[in-house]
């Protein structure tokens, strides 16, 4: 999937998460959008439940991406928050301004390959 | 009739529920309904011209292995006629066996007998549902159950009820126990002890039956719930089958006699389906038999109850999935004070980290980026050792992206 960064906005970094802006969602993610879990858009997925969410709303979007490491998230017209679901050492939530954004996992090395950081 | 082609969506819709059903019934912490495991008992031992046994409920498989081997003290035919009765009841169980499907299907069963009864069921599954729906259905329900249920809990336990009844009642039974007591007495009775219970193994697994085997009982069922048919005789053993493996933990059939175990009262799984207990075990029997485990690796259970490894264990534990265990558990960041770690670069920013070399036991240089997380957390993270800054090491950890726009950040929480 092709993409190019947006680089007159700046990212957000939130545990082993980054958004990072770009200019426009991939035509092939677009097709696949992601589902909402209990109206929540999870955008990075915590093994102990602690994810890093998006709340729904009909104009806030996630699409699968290209891998374990990368989704993509599309917020319209109003601003949407990042938040953290524990209730310690909890990452501070964050405003996401509207726009495109690579989701951007963290990875780590492994001898099979690189593998999700878990947390 | 025609075979089952595919799984309607409604049917595919349905596996992860049903997977859950049968998981919460082996993991979900229900006790025995004694009546009830009579009852599937008694039919299962009529099949084979037996009268009904006396059911003798325990705990924990831990706690019926040391009945049964007090069952068999001083009795030496017992054991044979243990196998022996097994060996009956699962073959009359099983019936007859479809052994050209038993071949294509399992090339690695646990047994023989095991797969003779599971084989008869599948052989009318799979004659009525096309391979591939068998394959998906098999996936879906058996493989994901197997590897839940018996990969795992299984062969925890068996490791574990095998060193530890063996280790374990040395130490306790043996030493602890006896050590009170006057010392001849003391020699006599330990050695004797120790011989009967340790020597002679405790272990009486062979292959384990019950709520473990639901993970294939539960593929029958599902094929069943979408149209496959079977013989009536094949049908009331999938009933008996699923009665029992539903209601106890373990079970082991003897003449006359049935020990069975409890479920476990706590089941602990990571998002992974690994076992996975941080502050306590990971499987708890009701009597206090345990099971610790990190991601599903066996651990100590002082690991994660009142000791935790110090970082010199942690990188010096033989084990080296323990030891990967035990690093994950106290954190990398403790281990790179221990370990004197090498700066290579740093950056001045705590939160875009410094690169540090580590000389770890056994796996000699390793580069990590030592950073601060926006909670004020500090993390130790492995990095490739070709990395020769922090800006390569914040790019290697975040997929190739340019560090100058990871650090064109508007936030870092």
């Amino acid at each position: 999937m092709k993409f190019d960064f947006d680089t007159s906005r700046k990212s957000h970094a939130q545990g082993d998460v980054y958004l990072i802006p770009i200019v426009a969602i991939p035509a092939e993610a677009l097709a696949q959008p992601v589902e909402a879990e209990a109206g929540k858009l999870i955008v990075t997925h915590s093994e102990t439940g602690h994810h890093h969410i998006v709340m729904e709303r009909p104009d806030v979007k996630m699409f699968r991406g290209m891998d374990m490491f990368r989704d993509f998230l599309l917020i319209e017209n109003n601003p949407a928050t990042l938040e953290h679901l524990r209730d310690h050492h909890t990452h501070a939530p964050q405003e996401i301004q509207p726009g495109a954004y690579l989701i951007q996992r963290q990875r780590q090395p492994s001898p099979e390959g690189w593998q999700r950081a878990s947390d | 009739m025609a075979k089952i082609m595919k799984l309607t969506p409604e049917q595919e819709a349905e596996l992860p529920a049903f997977r859950q059903k049968y998981l919460d019934i082996a993991c979900g912490g229900l006790r025995i309904n004694r009546e009830k495991l009579q009852g599937h008992l008694n039919d299962a031992y009529a099949l084979i011209g037996k009268p009904a046994p006396a059911l003798f409920i325990f705990d924990s498989p831990a706690a019926c292995m040391l009945a049964i081997k007090i069952f068999k003290m001083g009795e030496k035919g017992l054991s044979q006629l243990y196998s022996q009765l097994r060996s009956q009841l699962y073959s009359q169980l099983g019936s007859q066996l479809d052994s050209q499907l038993y071949s294509q299907l399992y090339s690695q069963l646990r047994s023989q007998l095991y797969s003779q009864l599971r084989s008869q069921l599948y052989s009318q599954l799979g004659s009525q549902l096309d391979s591939q729906l068998y394959s998906q259905l098999y996936s879906q329900l058996g493989s994901q159950l197997d590897s839940q249920l018996y990969s795992q809990l299984g062969s925890q336990l068996y490791s574990q009820l095998r060193s530890q009844l063996g280790s374990q009642l040395d130490s306790q039974l043996y030493s602890q126990l006896y050590s009170q007591l006057r010392s001849q007495l003391y020699s006599q009775l330990g050695s004797q002890l120790y011989s009967q219970l340790c020597n002679e193994g405790l272990w009486e697994g062979g292959y384990l039956w019950g709520a473990l085997d639901l993970y294939w009982l539960a593929s029958c069922r599902f094929g069943q719930k979408i149209g496959a048919r079977y013989d009536e005789d094949s049908a009331r053993r999938l009933d008996i089958m699923e009665g029992i493996s539903s209601q106890c933990g373990y079970w082991w059939p003897f003449e006359g006699i049935v020990i069975a175990s409890e479920k476990p009262i706590r089941v602990r799984w990571d998002d992974s389906r690994l076992l996975h207990g941080e502050t306590g075990p990971s499987v708890e029997w009701a009597d206090g038999y345990a099971l610790h485990t990190w991601h599903g690796q066996s651990i100590p259970a002082a690991w994660v109850t009142d000791r935790p490894p110090t970082p010199a264990e942690a990188l010096t534990w033989e084990n080296l999935d323990q030891r990967a265990a035990a690093c994950e558990i106290i954190g990398w960041h403790h281990i790179l004070d221990e370990v004197g770690a090498v700066t290579l670069d740093d950056s001045g920013d705590p939160a875009w980290g410094k690169l540090v070399e580590v000389n770890l036991p056994d796996n000699g240089p390793q580069r990590m980026l030592d950073a601060m997380c926006g909670t004020g957390r500090r993390f130790a993270l492995l990095v490739p050792n070709s990395v020769a800054t922090v800006d390569e090491a914040q790019s290697e950890l975040h997929g190739g992206i340019p560090a100058s726009i990871l650090r064109n950040c508007h936030e870092r929480t």
